[in-house]
């Protein structure tokens, strides 16, 4: 039998509404513990430093500049994808590159809208090496 | 200490019948429930594994299946970790037993992953199968994230993809003698090598298909178990663990330290003190070809994992053959019965009733199921062993 299901979500942001609003604009908003200085981007919800002592950390927001130094790289039917550092974060984020055709080491944040905001950027310097 | 009483499962392929889950789970079931010797009646629980609703179209699954196996009135259950869900299955059934809380469990794990909707749209469910508000919003594929996860390890090690290669011909070679598998092929590195590039490393002969399917165990408590099957095969091991969500977050996005847990937990358990010594078999999680060489590593199966890779050792004639179902590259994935059929082989090699070409002349006395969702971030280990001497 054929069956159609059509879904259209609202979904509560919580805690990543200033994350997923500075994607939109295109603004790297990390997320930083106050305790061991700890800086996310992607924004982790809980710190390492928590996990080690147990005790309460308190976080802030912190806006990065947008650039990104690629770490590794993957290309194929589905586009281009990385693991890259941004600057000023202790965490990898995973990345939509939205320019697959150019081959650069570095990456600046792209503004991706109010629609399904993600971490998009554009690709830019010298080639990035990568394994075979 | 847990008996596999009975073990039963279906073809692993795209279904062109007409059927649906409800049918492959059933007769998976009715195979365990007659190889284990007992009544539907001796049965008090059901545990049912599958990862999607999505997929199904059938929120509650475990409402509908101890109804259609006539099992109403046993306590029944569903169990999910995405990719791991079958394990975790396993794992919530052989729980029940050790817990008192049950004698006789049914565990069958199920999924429509091929034939219900099209590859595209599981790909894109797929994807939020990872951390959904994060990396699952930029539209990665699982085979990306996997990819970056090789691309790590690859570095780190210096495995290449002539390895993964040598991994995606042998278990379709090894699918080619089990009349179950979805990918029975026979192909060469070359062919490896010039398939479609999905996400580099990865092309599409090293990725596992979307398969229909369904398999199933009974478990018994030591004395619930007829006298007949008191000599199967047992479960003496579980352990589970967990890694970050995101491989951004781990120190290394290429080395499965969840999988690491879990497997220590299992072997714990089971009194394993010498994984690569004293295993003899091991069915393990190769969504993609480098992750199976990333699982061999992580579960501690061998000392120079790569060199002993590359000299054969993980070969069906080698000291710890590896996925000789074909694993999920060869014999199929619909992702909740996956890791029931892993078990299934597991036990089936112990007893020494595996297909014939593939049952090992000497049958393992010590094997492991690996199974992990996630990019091996819900992991869940299992070790069966043959009769205790
Ligand atoms: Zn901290």
């Amino acid at each position: 039998m054929k069956y159609q299901l059509v879904l259209d979500y609202h979904l509560g942001e919580g805690a990543l509404g200033p994350y997923l609003e500075g994607l939109s604009e295109g603004i790297a908003l990390a997320r930083q513990c106050r305790r061991c200085d700890r800086v996310t981007f992607p924004p982790e919800r809980n710190c390492t430093c928590q996990s080690q002592d147990n005790l309460p950390a308190s976080f802030g927001w912190k806006t990065l500049a947008g650039t990104a130094t690629i770490v590794h790289r993957t290309d194929g039917l589905g586009g281009g994808y990385a693991l890259a550092r941004f600057d000023g974060a202790d965490n990898l984020a995973v990345c939509r590159i939205d320019n697959p055709d150019e081959e650069g080491a570095y990456a600046t944040l792209l503004a991706t809208g109010e629609y399904r905001p993600a971490i998009t950027v554009e690709i830019s310097g010298e080639p990035f090496e990568t394994v075979e | 200490m847990v008996l596999v009483a009975g073990t039963g499962m279906t073809a692993f392929n795209r279904r062109k019948d007409g059927s649906g889950f409800r049918d492959w789970a059933s007769d998976a079931f009715e195979e365990a429930l007659v190889a284990a010797q007992i009544g539907r009646s001796d049965i008090d629980a059901l545990v049912v594994a599958s990862e999607s609703d999505y997929f199904s179209m059938q929120l509650n699954p475990a409402s509908v299946l101890s109804d259609d196996f006539g099992l109403s009135g046993v306590s029944c259950q569903r169990a999910e970790g995405g990719g791991a869900s079958g394990q975790v299955a396993v794992h919530a059934g052989a729980t029940l037993i050790l817990s008192g809380l049950a004698r006789r469990v049914a565990v069958v794990g199920f999924e429509p992953s091929a034939s219900y909707l099209s590859g595209a749209a599981v790909s894109e469910l797929y994807g939020y199968s990872f951390d959904a508000w994060t990396d699952g919003m930029s539209g990665v594929s699982s085979t990306a994230l996997y990819a970056l996860s090789a691309k790590a390890f690859m570095a780190r090690c210096g495995a290449t993809h002539d390895d993964f290669a040598a991994i995606a011909v042998q278990n379709r070679t090894y699918a080619c003698d089990n009349p179950l598998a979805h990918l029975p092929l026979e192909i060469t590195a070359e062919d490896v090598r010039d398939s479609t590039m999905i996400s580099d490393p990865y092309r599409r002969l090293d990725c596992s298909p979307l398969s229909d399917g369904a398999a199933a165990l009974i478990l018994t408590h030591p004395d619930a178990a007829p006298e007949s099957r008191r000599a199967c095969p047992r479960i003496t091991g579980i352990g589970a663990g967990s890694d970050r969500v995101r491989l951004g977050d781990r120190s290394d996005p290429g080395y499965f330290a969840g999988k690491e847990i879990a497997a220590r937990r299992a072997y714990a358990m089971a009194g394993i003190e010498h994984p690569h010594r004293q295993i003899g078999l091991a069915e393990v999680y190769d969504a993609y070809s480098g992750a199976q060489l990333q699982a061999i590593e992580a579960l501690g199966l061998s000392e120079d994992f790569l060199a002993e890779f590359r000299s054969g050792c993980f070969a069906q004639s080698g000291r710890l053959p590896v996925n000789l179902s074909g694993g999920l590259m060869g014999q199929g994935a619909p992702v909740g019965a996956t890791g029931v059929a892993q078990a299934v082989s597991c036990v089936r090699q112990i007893d020494g009733t595996y297909h014939s070409g593939l049952q090992l002349r000497d049958p393992p006395r010590v094997a492991i199921a690996d199974t992990h969702g996630g990019v091996a971030t819900v992991c869940a280990v299992t070790v069966f062993s043959g009769e205790a001497e």
